[in-house]
């Protein structure tokens, strides 16, 4: 069996969110509670009823979340239904970002089914105090020829506001050990979401990271999705070369893990994935 | 079909969704991918082609090309068009797709706003090269590009088809311009009829030879059908310009379509300042 996708590119994008007034998208502002890591912080409202089923949300950043020297470990949080009665939906990793002329790098995409009259609300948590997030919110439109399910976020640790941090690897540019993101999938996932961070560091170098995911028991572990490019910067900021989420067929039950290599020491990855 | 039901697809949506993963073609000694940098030509001549790949490891079905070079300047015409090429030397043209007016931060861990994605098919031992064009002479066009790995679930072509590229000007189709601010513009025919049914799209946004951008938005809708019939198949596609005369994207400015050969491909644009004009090629497969 094989474990890569069937698909290719992202679908079109809804009409949810469009400013027709300014020619633009609109941009949503969270801010992360005055206390670090706490997740307390106010929901914001990003769509009150989604206009048709999606596949997925796309979100740029329109405000850099990195910061020198500073730990900016940040969880973006989405969440779905009524207000007071709303139900986590996925958390995804935003901090240690850059952008340029006011839109991140490379997009984060969120895989997972949303229904049509869905409301979606986010907001976030963060190492830094009142950590705010801008960003713009996209909903892919679902064309059901993939069956997409509510996704499922592996690696997230709230209390430090970061995912599983990586084991450092031994030599420059060489892949470390895998590090288990999931010891057992709960469903089968046909897209995954890759989003990482700094690992909580406030002294990166610039130059390159290289990432690998893959599924497999210790120690008969195999790549399904290589070489994730990324530069780093040395105001502790992460800059993909290319998509962070990719088409697999990873069955229910798999362990998922991940690997990476560095150009420098100095240089570490905590990790995310969101599978659906 | 590993991950699809049965359920037909949508008119004008996707088989698709999302890429497969790299191949480890071009991946660096420095945990990098190699960037390739070229020089265009005299002023809308190409330029050498510079070899990416000397032979693919495995079949590839598209190429993320992530720029690592600005081809944009103020008050400056940077229509560039970049192209693939595959074989030996006296390559044989792949693909051509606009890539001036992009916005780019310089500098050490230096990153594009956005990613194209160029989806067709490219056979194992295949050598790719890659050359450019603009309006400015010997400009420096540099890029990561990640080969994407074939599983043979949708049926890119070899080559792709590149539509409303214009090598005299270094650009794509001008966009009617809109009437009013904000208003949908009416629709400028890019493909009169497709010579092909495409499953994938992959849109090179340009200037139109503009020098007086100005920093507001601009919402692009792609559509299909005859005149006065036209249906939209992706709407309001988010960029963004500024007075650098820079676009840039909020998502990959490249989609997956169901569109059957004969189809009349068309495009509009709306925007919030009249300094902001667009071309426009396309790559189908």
């Amino acid at each position: 069996m094989t474990t890569t996708g069937g698909d290719k590119i992202l679908n079109a994008m809804l009409g949810d969110g469009v400013d027709t007034a300014t020619s633009a998208r609109i941009q949503k502002s969270c801010t992360a509670s005055a206390t670090p890591h706490a997740g307390d912080g106010t929901l914001v409202e990003v769509d009150p009823s989604l206009s048709a089923d999606a596949d997925g949300i796309l979100f740029a950043l329109t405000t850099a979340t990195f910061t020198a020297a500073t730990n900016t470990s940040t969880i973006l949080e989405i969440y779905t239904g009524a207000s007071t009665v709303e139900v986590l939906w996925a958390r995804v990793l935003v901090g240690y970002r850059h952008i340029v002329d006011g839109v991140s790098g490379v997009p984060t995409f969120i895989p997972g089914f949303l229904a049509a009259g869905t409301r979606v609300t986010v907001r976030a948590r963060s190492a830094v105090a009142s950590k705010v997030v801008n960003g713009v919110y996209q909903f892919i439109s679902a064309n059901r020829s993939v069956d997409w399910k509510a996704p499922d976020t592996y690696g997230i640790n709230t209390s430090t506001s970061q995912g599983v941090t990586l084991t450092p690897p031994g030599s420059l540019n060489v892949k470390g050990a895998w590090t288990e993101i999931a010891a057992s999938t709960t469903k089968a996932i046909t897209s995954i979401g890759v989003t990482f961070q700094g690992a909580g560091g406030n002294g990166m170098n610039a130059s390159g990271v290289s990432i690998d995911i893959g599924t497999g028991a210790n120690p008969s572990e195999v790549a399904i999705i290589s070489d994730i490019v990324t530069s780093t910067n040395a105001s502790e900021y992460y800059a993909p070369r290319g998509p962070v989420a990719y088409a697999v067929n990873i069955p229910a039950g798999t362990r998922i893990v991940a690997r990476y290599s560095r150009a420098n020491a100095a240089n570490a990855v905590d990790l995310v994935l969101v599978g659906a | 079909m590993r991950g699809h039901t049965t359920t037909p697809v949508l008119p004008g949506r996707a088989l698709d969704k999302l890429p497969s993963n790299p191949l480890s073609d071009q991946v660096g000694t420095s945990s990098n991918r190699n960037t390739i940098t070229c020089t265009t030509g005299a002023a809308h001549t190409w330029g050498s082609y510079v070899e990416i790949d000397p032979s693919l490891s495995a079949d590839c079905d598209g190429i993320v090309i992530n720029m690592r070079s600005l081809h944009s300047a103020a008050a400056t015409d940077s229509s560039t068009l970049l192209r693939i090429g595959t074989g030996p030397a006296t390559e044989t043209t792949w693909a051509i797709i606009g890539v001036g007016y992009n916005s780019y931060s310089s500098g050490a861990g230096a990153a594009c706003c956005e990613y194209l994605i160029i989806p067709g098919r490219i056979p194992s031992g295949t050598r790719v090269a890659v050359s450019a064009q603009s309006a400015r002479a010997t400009l420096t066009v540099a890029a990561v590009f990640t080969f994407l790995a074939s599983d043979k679930t949708i049926d890119y072509v070899n080559p792709p088809v590149s539509i409303g590229y214009d090598t005299a000007t270094s650009r794509g189709i001008t966009l009617t311009a809109p009437g009013s601010l904000n208003t949908k513009g009416a629709w400028t025919v890019i493909s009169a009829s497709t010579s092909a049914a495409f499953t994938a799209l992959a849109l090179g946004f340009q200037g139109a030879a503009g020098t007086n951008m100005n920093k507001t938005g601009l919402l692009v809708d792609i559509g299909v059908g005859p005149a006065d019939q036209e249906v939209v198949i992706i709407p309001d596609i988010y960029l963004m310009a500024n007075a650098n005369e820079e676009i840039t994207a909020f998502s990959p400015v490249s989609y997956g379509v169901n569109i059957p050969a004969g189809s009349r491909l068309v495009a509009r644009y709306a925007r919030a300042n009249a300094g902001n004009a667009l071309d426009l090629c396309v790559v189908a497969s």
